[in-house]
């Protein structure tokens, strides 16, 4: 498991800055689209009970038809937990001597990249649609000198203050880096 | 054309085992990538216990069925129907 306090390969004075995950809305989203999917059964049986109540009037029918509805929530509540291991996993970690970039791409997809931040050369930030403008949500992308060109940070909260913050960070790192200021 | 409904069944416990093999998976990649925290801990227990109570409410249900039973496919859709 990952534990914030003994990050892999971290040096004695390195510590966590920032620790980013897309905003809680975008998983907030995910629950009220699976909380109508769950849902959605109901709606058929009542829409059933109402405009076809012959359907009711075979048992084995019936039985499968709530076979179905057990076998539909099991999937559904199975692909809002995936949703959520999606969203959870997904990580940015800001120290100050390296970006860590975890991201979890489906079942069996993981992808870890780190950047030492004296290596930085721009920063930016941006925010699209009205929800990200609205909940202050939106990407932050690092440009790097390295072989791992970009960074992007997707749907973090508070965007524009993680851009500057890094910025800070940076030009902090870069001070004090031997290879930068010998 | 009469077909058992246990064929509904066995369709139904092939769905179990594909959702027993992804949980698997799930809670694999929760435990080794995820952090040791309380949500992490919290929400791995929940998908547990509901999963667990979904699935012991089927089998409550499926065993409340004859399963030796069959059903008219055709007669099922045209009697829905019409």
């Amino acid at each position: 498991m990952l534990n914030i306090n003994h990050l892999p390969n971290q040096a004695p004075d390195e510590e966590v800055v920032l620790l980013l995950r897309r905003h809680i809305f975008i998983i907030l989203r995910e629950v009220a689209l699976f909380m109508i999917f769950a849902g959605l059964p109901l709606l058929a049986w009542y829409l059933l009970q109402r405009n076809l109540p012959t359907f009711f009037d075979d048992d084995i029918r019936v039985s499968l038809a709530i076979l179905l509805v057990y076998a539909y929530e099991l999937y559904v509540w199975l692909f809002f937990y995936r949703a959520f291991i999606d969203y959870y996993l997904d990580v940015w970690i800001v120290t100050n001597k390296r970006i860590i970039n975890i991201e979890q791409m489906g079942l069996f997809n993981r992808r870890i990249s780190e950047q030492k931040l004296f290596r930085v050369q721009d920063v930016s930030s941006s925010q699209q649609g009205f929800f990200g403008t609205f909940l202050d949500y939106g990407d932050v992308s690092i440009q790097t000198a390295a072989e791992v060109g970009r960074f992007t940070f997707e749907q973090v909260p508070h965007p524009t203050q993680v851009a500057l913050r890094i910025t800070e960070l940076v030009e902090h790192d870069k001070h004090n880096h031997p290879l930068v200021n010998p | 054309m009469d077909i058992p409904i246990v064929i509904f069944l066995v369709i139904y416990s092939v769905l179990v085992v594909g959702f027993l093999i992804m949980s698997l998976f799930l809670v694999y990649h929760a435990l080794r990538f995820g952090q040791t925290t309380f949500l992490n801990f919290f929400t791995l227990s929940m998908y547990m216990v509901v999963s667990i109570f979904l699935l012991t409410q089927a089998v409550q249900f499926i065993n409340t069925v004859d399963w030796s039973q069959t059903i008219n496919i055709v007669s099922l859709l045209t009697s829905v129907v019409y």
